[in-house]
């Protein structure tokens, strides 16, 4: 019953994953963009974020610098990976390829790879990357996605938001109405910089057409 | 012994290093897949996983002479230099020649002409595929995905879809596919004339096509991947070369951010600032 449910799911959308896709999972693969930037998160209930007071400190610096027009230090200025979660909803199109037991996504803005583990265990902690370490599961129809040893030199967002080494970043990932949404549900977990855990979400629209991306080349361009 | 700066010297050069280098970068990555890792799919049209080039090593400029003309490897193309199946130099037109020569020169006297990898822009087609770190296949209903560690490029094959009749050039170019029976087909146009084909400088103009014929091997070990590349600019006929990937279930795709401390900067001149 999953099966055939999944299967004209797919039929209905003619986006559905390869060979290795799992019929009885939703298939994240398609085109994806969000409507509208975001140049300062705010949380799910529409505040500002719980920075702890030496956090604040530097977040307001950024902003402050940012609005006077001196340079800021934003690693992404400097044609550097956005980081997790901010390559998300970077205002560019995201592919998602969905199969191999993987989740894979290419951010539009520098051809930026961001892959996905499904049911692998995480990695030790303590080895940071640009883009962390990303593994995940399935909750019903929703992809949980843990990342962790995220770099703490990537904002989360445009203003400034800063995280530390020890920042985990949990998402649920899930498709909305028809295929034709995908929400991202996002939990940041940091106690060195946040007084809580505290959630935003992140919306995307599926793009029609074909599925390819623009060639976006920072370091030619000068652009992301 | 550098009166000859011709393909044959260059050869030469390669097949030394690949004779005398035994630490490639697939040896660096973890040795040979694990005894308890899954087997290849044994769909031949299923091509995922991750893939290496079995012929990884540097190039040594400085080993020129003293060695045969043929890879060490029979017909097999390695990372750095795209050998032509018929062991011959690839048909140069005066233009490829002479563009060839400027390259190679560049090397052999320290002045390489920097090319696009150098200022982190992509590799483009073909060296892309013969970059000696790990590339993946993703397939999805119409799309193949290329994801490749070196530099973050990537190649999207659009399945199903003819070549379109004009394409903006970008550096991997745009590429069609189509299966003939087990054999993935893919061609690709729209490749910037900026790139080189792999590091003694083997150049291209802007109407160079790759055709390129994918297969399973040896049980899914194995992927072959044989190129014709035509490029009448460039070459006064196509020529071929053979690549093999080996199938690695142990590896995973590592973080690779060029941008990050890039020592190789060249200015607008192509002069490097490398030290």
């Amino acid at each position: 019953m999953m099966r055939l449910t999944a299967l004209s799911l797919c039929a209905a959308l003619s986006v559905c994953g390869g060979s290795a896709m799992a019929a009885d999972h939703p298939d994240f693969t398609g085109l994806w963009q969000a409507p509208a930037f975001v140049a300062a998160l705010k949380t799910t209930d529409g505040k500002a974020p719980p920075l702890k007071p030496e956090a604040l400190k530097l977040y307001r610096q950024r902003v402050a610098d940012r609005a006077a027009g001196r340079k800021v230090g934003d690693p992404v200025a400097d044609c550097l990976p956005h980081g997790v979660p901010r390559l998300m909803y970077a205002p560019y199109p995201l592919l998602i390829v969905q199969s191999n037991g993987q989740v894979d996504m290419v951010q539009a803005a520098n051809h930026t790879q961001r892959l996905i583990y499904i049911d692998q265990a995480q990695v030790e902690p303590g080895d940071p990357k640009w883009l962390g370490h990303s593994v995940a599961h399935w909750d019903g129809q929703t992809l949980v996605v843990e990342t962790i040893n995220n770099d703490e030199r990537t904002w989360l967002d445009k203003a400034g938001l800063p995280h530390s080494d020890e920042m985990k970043v949990t998402e649920r990932l899930r498709l909305g109405p028809g295929g034709k949404t995908l929400s991202d549900a996002i939990t940041i977990d940091d106690p060195k910089t946040y007084l809580k855990p505290w959630s935003t979400v992140a919306r995307f629209n599926r793009k029609p057409g074909p599925l390819d991306l623009p060639e976006m080349v920072c370091s030619r361009d000068h652009k992301m | 012994m550098r009166t000859q700066f011709g393909w044959t010297l260059a050869l030469a050069a390669a097949s030394a290093v690949v004779l005398a280098a035994a630490s490639g970068a697939a040896l660096a990555q973890g040795g040979e897949a694990r005894a308890d890792s899954k087997a290849p799919s044994p769909d031949p049209r299923n091509l995922e996983g991750v893939w290496f080039i079995t012929h990884a090593s540097h190039l040594n400029r400085d080993q020129s002479v003293g060695y045969g003309r043929e890879s060490p490897d029979k017909e097999l193309t390695h990372s750095r230099v795209l050998w032509p199946i018929d062991h011959k130099s690839p048909p140069f037109t005066a233009w490829g020649q002479k563009e060839f020569n400027a390259h190679f020169n560049g090397n052999l006297h320290n002045q390489p002409i920097a090319d696009p990898s150098t200022n982190c822009i992509p590799h483009g087609m073909p060296r892309i595929m013969i970059s000696p770190y790990p590339m993946q296949i993703v397939q999805s209903k119409g799309l193949i995905t290329m994801l490749f560690e070196v530099n973050h490029n990537i190649r999207l094959i659009h399945m199903g879809q003819p070549l379109p009749q004009k394409v903006s050039l970008t550096q991997n170019g745009y590429a069609v596919g189509h299966w003939d029976g087990d054999t993935l087909v893919i061609e690709t146009t729209g490749i910037s004339k900026s790139g080189i084909f792999d590091e003694i400088g083997t150049p291209h103009s802007d109407e160079l096509k790759v055709t390129e014929r994918i297969r399973k091997v040896d049980g899914g070990k194995t992927l072959e991947d044989v190129f014709t590349f035509e490029d009448p600019i460039a070459f006064s006929k196509p020529w071929q070369a053979r690549e093999i990937l080996a199938w690695r279930p142990d590896i995973q795709l590592m973080e690779y951010v060029c941008e990050e401390n890039n020592r190789n900067w060249a200015d607008a001149s192509g002069k490097t600032t490398a030290k």
